[in-house]
């Protein structure tokens, strides 16, 4: 397999694992040396966060919508207060550790 | 019981044959009554163990997420190794639709669009010459799957093998034993060895290295051992000349291990005295045993030794009954010579000197990726093939969902730009745009069906076979059309010239 999870699966119980998703960019903001990337797969949809230099490393830098990917990282659940009730992995995101 | 009361809810006209056990008309009479043949115990319960098979390959595929969809029959002729059945379209005369061969291109396109997991029971076509046991529309289970590796299929794959055989109370061991495909030729002349029984072939080239013997002065010497052949009268030993000769060779040669040790036989007085003394002990040969030896080009060669084989373990009765062998066949070559596909019926695609032996969407192996459009001959191929007694009851790969390496592979087939655009645009488009890696594997589910059932011919496994030269007796088909249905399906309009450049 090159993943060992399925993106909608993630939860708050999976915080601190390092996982390895693969799917396609489904939506990609930048906000000042992070992309904040939406990465969808048959699965379900998990927020991605990317430093610049990582993105830069995986020869992402020009990632755009439906770019076909593997990100490897650590999940964490999102700041207090900006937990997305509308997904069920809304709680999470991963952080983007090379390609 | 004790009858109350009785009503006839129809009555039967005199029957064609005895709806028994025993066989006693023919196949073209069972054909064309099979409605009656299939109220015969063992036929009936051929196609109910069919419905079962189909149930329990969906419980494990469900299992997995799987998603079941049907492709189109209705598509585009694309060149994938046989012929293909054609469809005129009456609303555009001239044009035609083909039936598909297997659903591959449009599993490749669900895997673009993110379908990850694939299955289909699906009818496939083949307008093929007679060949033993072939249907022109025959059934696979067909599946592609994204994001993975080859060992991630093959375990998918004996998962459902473990699951099929259940339904007969036989259980698989697994993982199942791994052959290379080089070993398999090596070992047993084929890439779908029977391994129920041994008498492997031996590899004698270098044994005759220094031979005075003229015939095996050759690039290949093999052997393969028939326990007690030496006995067998010389008429006997001359049928096995035809047998070879039948096969493309020019004879069998042979040597006959005596009871005294001594070796008899035509061939033993040309080898020196040296390669007499040793020869018993390095094929495995015992006194009473016959040594067949083919010599020349490896490939034909191994491929004769390997059908004798076969003859020998059938006339021998080497094969216990209720054995059931299982394996894997990895590391195809990616590439073949077009002349040899060419010479086993198929059709080569492309106009090059080498056509792809899975098909042109099959990925090289990792370590090929930088030569095998170089060195064609020597890349093998993330191709795999199921094998049950010595049938290939699946075979899959992992595909190629790079657009360049794809382009590569076409050049090598002799497929220039245009043309590969031309046949496969839609595939290509679709590649441009994140496609996933994926890969899959069908069944031959024809086969697995007659295999479970202890069936001869995969005929007893389909509920409304073809007999012979694609025949229907039950329905007459294929059948003339009027007049009026020729006009209306367009069938002889001439297609309008493409404009000329």
């Amino acid at each position: 397999m090159l993943r060992t999870h399925e993106a909608g699966t993630l939860r708050a119980a999976h915080s601190g694992q390092t996982v390895t998703l693969t799917g396609w960019v489904a939506k990609r903001r930048d906000h000042g040396g992070v992309a904040f990337l939406d990465l969808r797969d048959a699965s379900g949809v998990v927020q991605v966060v990317a430093r610049d230099e990582v993105l830069e490393q995986g020869g992402g830098h020009d990632l755009r919508n439906e770019y076909c990917v593997r990100i490897t990282g650590d999940v964490r659940t999102r700041p207090e207060g900006n937990a997305n009730a509308d997904l069920p992995t809304g709680e999470d995101r991963g952080g983007r550790r090379g390609p | 019981m004790v009858a109350a009361v009785l009503e006839v809810l129809n009555s039967a006209a005199p029957l064609p044959f005895q709806i028994d056990e025993r066989v006693t008309v023919g196949e073209e009479a069972r054909l064309k009554y099979r409605y009656l043949d299939l109220r015969r115990p063992a036929q009936g319960a051929a196609i109910r163990l069919r419905s079962k098979v189909n149930a329990a390959a969906r419980a494990v595929l469900a299992g997995h997420d799987f998603v079941e969809i049907e492709t189109p029959t209705l598509t585009r002729s694309t060149p994938e190794g046989a012929r293909d059945f054609v469809v005129p379209a009456r609303l555009t005369p001239g044009s035609w639709y083909a039936l598909p061969q297997s659903p591959q291109l449009f599993k490749q396109l669900l895997m673009v669009a993110g379908m990850e997991r694939y299955y289909q029971i699906a009818r496939c076509y083949r307008d093929e010459d007679f060949r033993a046991d072939r249907q022109p529309e025959f059934t696979q289970l067909d599946i592609e799957m994204s994001f993975v590796e080859q060992d991630d299929i093959l375990a998918l794959g004996e998962e459902i093998a473990v699951a099929l055989w259940k339904l007969i109370g036989v259980d698989i061991p697994t993982p199942l034993p791994r052959l290379t495909y080089a070993e398999a030729m090596a070992r047993f002349g084929t890439d779908k060895p029977d391994t129920r029984f041994g008498q492997e072939l031996v590899e004698c080239t270098a044994y005759f290295a220094d031979t005075p013997f003229r015939v095996f002065q050759a690039d290949y010497v093999g052997a393969v051992v028939m326990p007690g052949g030496a006995s067998q009268p010389r008429k006997t030993l001359d049928a096995w000349q035809e047998f070879a000769k039948q096969r493309g060779a020019r004879g069998l040669a042979y040597v006959l291990v005596q009871e005294d040790g001594e070796l008899g036989g035509p061939v033993a007085k040309n080898l020196a005295d040296a390669e007499r003394s040793g020869l018993a002990a390095h094929v495995g040969a015992t006194p009473g045993d016959c040594i067949f030896f083919a010599a020349g080009a490896a490939k034909p060669s191994r491929a004769l030794l390997g059908a004798v084989r076969l003859e020998i373990a059938k006339r021998g009765g080497l094969i216990a009954e209720g054995s059931w062998s299982h394996l894997w066949v990895l590391d195809a070559p990616l590439f073949e010579p077009a002349g040899d596909a060419v010479a086993a019926g198929d059709v080569a695609v492309g106009s090059g000197a080498w056509t792809a032996v899975h098909h042109a969407f099959t990925s090289p192996k990792a370590e090929f990726m930088d030569t095998f459009d170089t060195d064609p001959g020597s890349a093998l191929a993330y191709a795999y093939d199921m094998v049950c007694n010595g049938n290939e009851i699946g075979g899959g790969s992992i595909r190629i969902h790079r657009r360049d390496i794809q382009e590569r592979v076409f050049a090598v087939m002799g497929l220039s730009e245009a043309e590969a655009r031309e046949k496969f645009h839609f595939l290509l488009d679709a590649f441009a745009f994140g496609a996933p890696p994926h890969g899959g594997i069908a069944f031959g589910w024809d086969r697995i069906c007659a295999l479970l059932s202890g069936a001869e011919s995969i005929r007893d496994v389909i509920a409304f076979p073809k007999s012979g030269g694609g025949y229907d007796p039950l329905t007459g088909a294929p059948a003339p059309i009027t007049a009026q249905q020729r006009k209306e399906a367009g069938v002889d309009a001439k297609p309008v010239a493409a404009p000329s450049a």
